[in-house]
């Protein structure tokens, strides 16, 4: 089996060799002739072509913060479009970023009402559209969409207990600073962004996904992924019970297709922007050297996000991990634990975000917002509690 | 149990008024000053060595003078003085917003249901911490200058989030060894609510009965160390 990239001469419907299904390559094809041209016009296919198709013109005379049109988006979105942000580490900096410039980052599971900024970052709140953590694989992706449209299944999300008697669940491993107080309690956080998590796709237009990661661990008896290998900070290793996932080509292929439809079949306008996260691996259980499974992790990645993105109509690619982590950038943008990304190669990635980002449509919704009406509702309600308490004071107090 | 009773101070939000005409009403020699819950709320307030004063607030600050003057001293920081305060509780004030996101904050080990978007009792901890760090820190020095005796707020409703806020702050409170009195022991027999007859037509403060039925029971509890006239 092998994937034929619709190129001169694809089929318009092609077979997809995933599945067995068959897909429409419209989308592939028109952006083909689109950058080619007429051949019968021209000597050859890449005379008529863009500078930025050419590695010179395109790369090496431009220079690292010279590139054009690296990224272009094909959607026109409503002016007041709302972006749903999950995925690993790297997709942290997109929320913020978005939320810099004003655009309409979908919170899905705002903090409590007057939290203040410290204690919200404190419990992971804003992080993501969802307090889920960090998602790493797109097996992890399925999963919390199933949690999404059935959070009664956050039963059957293993719990773990501490030494010291603290519960964590073993999605979000991470979210709580010290773990939930009892399982109860556990389960009815998970329940509480699941349903944000549902939001997040239900409530937005564009769904951004930063894929991190191809390796994870799964429960041998149960299929449930976990976030984090057990014994890596919370939760027991048991060789038996957790095994070692370097999910392949196929798989991821499967899980974002099948987390895509569940959303879809709630949102159908929903629309899919796709990143690699361009950082490395802090480590690798596959058996080769971390900068082998790095290459090998963030290639498979990138080659499903692209095929998506090539054949799908709602799906699209951003570059993230070219700017930052090709050949071109010599690693400039990586902190000294050539990890971490620096702010600057941030605001790079970010910067092509913009450029290419298309909010030049109407706006998709007017009318009254629910959640301000709430807070103005609940302001006004305080407001005249004060006025009875006001008379109560004056009544039986201050007459002296 | 002391032979003549000192005079009862009340310095807090509304819900001191109560307590105050309960006091009067049982024969017992009470006198206070109160200002609103959301200045409570805000912090607009002060310990100073003469004790606790309204700031910015030019009414309470001219009724806190009356108390002085009436009470014939400068101060109302005799180590003696019983001052029965609502300081830190102010719920009106604290519990509403953090529901403005649909979030319902639950007591410990009570059951949550199904479709209730909620948070951890850590977090609940620290949120009421964040509003609520001044209000302790200023009664624990409060009840180094006086005898101090923090009431809980009526419990008059099952409303989502009160109950827990209040566990949280009587929490609080014990943790940071003040004397809290929680009226919700009182009405055990009758579901821990204050019953509609002892509230005021708002269906939050107490009346005058619920006051005096309060003031007795902190008798009863040995929470005041006062003899009730007969």
């Amino acid at each position: 089996m092998h994937l034929c990239h619709a190129g001169f001469k694809g089929s318009q419907v092609g077979r997809d060799f995933r599945m067995g299904r068959t897909h429409d390559r419209t989308k592939t094809n028109r952006r083909a002739a689109g950058k080619l041209g007429t051949p019968a016009m021209t000597e050859n296919p890449y005379k008529t072509l863009p500078p930025s198709a050419f590695w010179r013109s395109g790369v090496a005379e431009a220079g690292l913060f010279g590139y054009k049109n690296l990224w272009k988006s094909p959607w026109t979105l409503p002016s007041d479009a709302r972006f749903s942000t999950f995925g690993s580490c790297f997709a942290q900096h997109i929320s913020r970023v978005l939320v810099a410039r004003g655009l309409n980052w979908k919170n899905a599971e705002k903090a409590p009402g007057l939290t203040p900024n410290a204690l919200a970052q404190k419990y992971n709140y804003g992080v993501f559209t969802a307090r889920t953590g960090n998602i790493y694989t797109a097996a992890q992706l399925l999963t919390w969409a199933r949690l999404a449209v059935d959070p009664s299944a956050v039963e059957s999300i293993e719990i773990w207990r501490s030494p010291n008697g603290r519960f964590f669940d073993s999605l979000r491993p991470v979210i709580e600073p010290d773990g939930f107080e009892s399982v109860q309690e556990a389960r009815a956080s998970l329940a509480t962004t699941a349903r944000a998590f549902h939001r997040s796709f239900s409530e937005a237009e564009v769904f951004v996904f930063t894929l991190g990661l191809t390796e994870g661990w799964e429960d041998a008896s149960t299929g449930q992924v976990w976030a984090l290998c057990p014994g890596t900070g919370v939760g027991t290793y048991d060789p038996d019970r957790h095994v070692f996932c370097n999910y392949a080509y196929p798989r991821i292929m499967a899980d974002l297709e099948a987390a895509m439809a569940i959303m879809r079949e709630v949102n159908p306008d929903l629309r899919f922007l796709l990143t690699v996260s361009p950082v490395p691996l802090v480590a690798t259980a596959s058996g080769n050297h971390v900068l082998s499974a790095t290459t090998y992790s963030k290639s498979v990645l990138r080659a499903v996000a692209g095929d998506l993105a090539m054949t799908r109509q709602e799906v699209d690619y951003f570059p993230s991990y070219e700017i930052i982590a090709s050949p071109p950038s010599r690693g400039a943008f990586f902190e000294p634990n050539l990890r971490g990304i620096a702010i600057e190669g941030v605001s790079l990635v970010m910067g092509h975000f913009f450029a290419g980002l298309d909010i030049s449509g109407p706006p998709a919704r007017g009318g009254e917002d629910a959640a301000a009406k709430r807070i103005y509702d609940s302001e006004q309600a305080m407001a005249e509690d004060d006025l009875v308490c006001d008379e109560i004071i004056m009544e039986r107090f201050n007459n002296a | 149990m002391p032979e003549i009773n000192p005079k009862l101070v009340f310095v807090g939000d509304s819900h001191a008024a109560a307590l105050l005409a309960g006091a009067t009403a049982l024969g017992l020699d009470a006198d206070g000053v109160s200002w609103s819950g959301s200045a409570w709320h805000d912090g607009k307030f002060a310990l100073t060595e003469t004790g606790l004063e309204p700031r910015g607030l030019p009414a309470p600050l001219k009724a806190m003078a009356g108390l002085r003057a009436r009470l014939a001293k400068d101060t109302e920081t005799d180590k003696g003085q019983i001052v029965v305060t609502t300081l830190g509780f102010h719920l009106g004030r604290l519990v509403p917003p953090f529901g403005w996101n649909g979030h319902q904050a639950f007591s410990s080990g009570e059951p949550r249901p199904a479709e209730t978007d909620t948070v951890s009792q850590a977090f609940l901890r620290d949120y009421v911490q964040h509003f609520r760090a001044r209000h302790l820190r200023v009664a624990r020095r409060w009840s180094r200058m006086v005898n101090l005796v923090i009431v809980a707020p009526p419990p008059a409703f099952s409303r989502p989030s009160y109950m827990a806020f209040r566990d949280e702050l009587l929490f609080l409170c014990h943790q940071a060894r003040l004397t809290v009195f929680d009226p919700s022991t009182e009405f055990q027999n009758e579901g821990g609510i204050v019953p509609a007859a002892l509230l005021e037509a708002d269906g939050v403060h107490g009346t005058t009965e619920y006051g005096a039925r309060v003031m007795e029971a902190m008798v009863r509890n040995r929470v005041l160390d006062l003899t009730l006239p007969h």
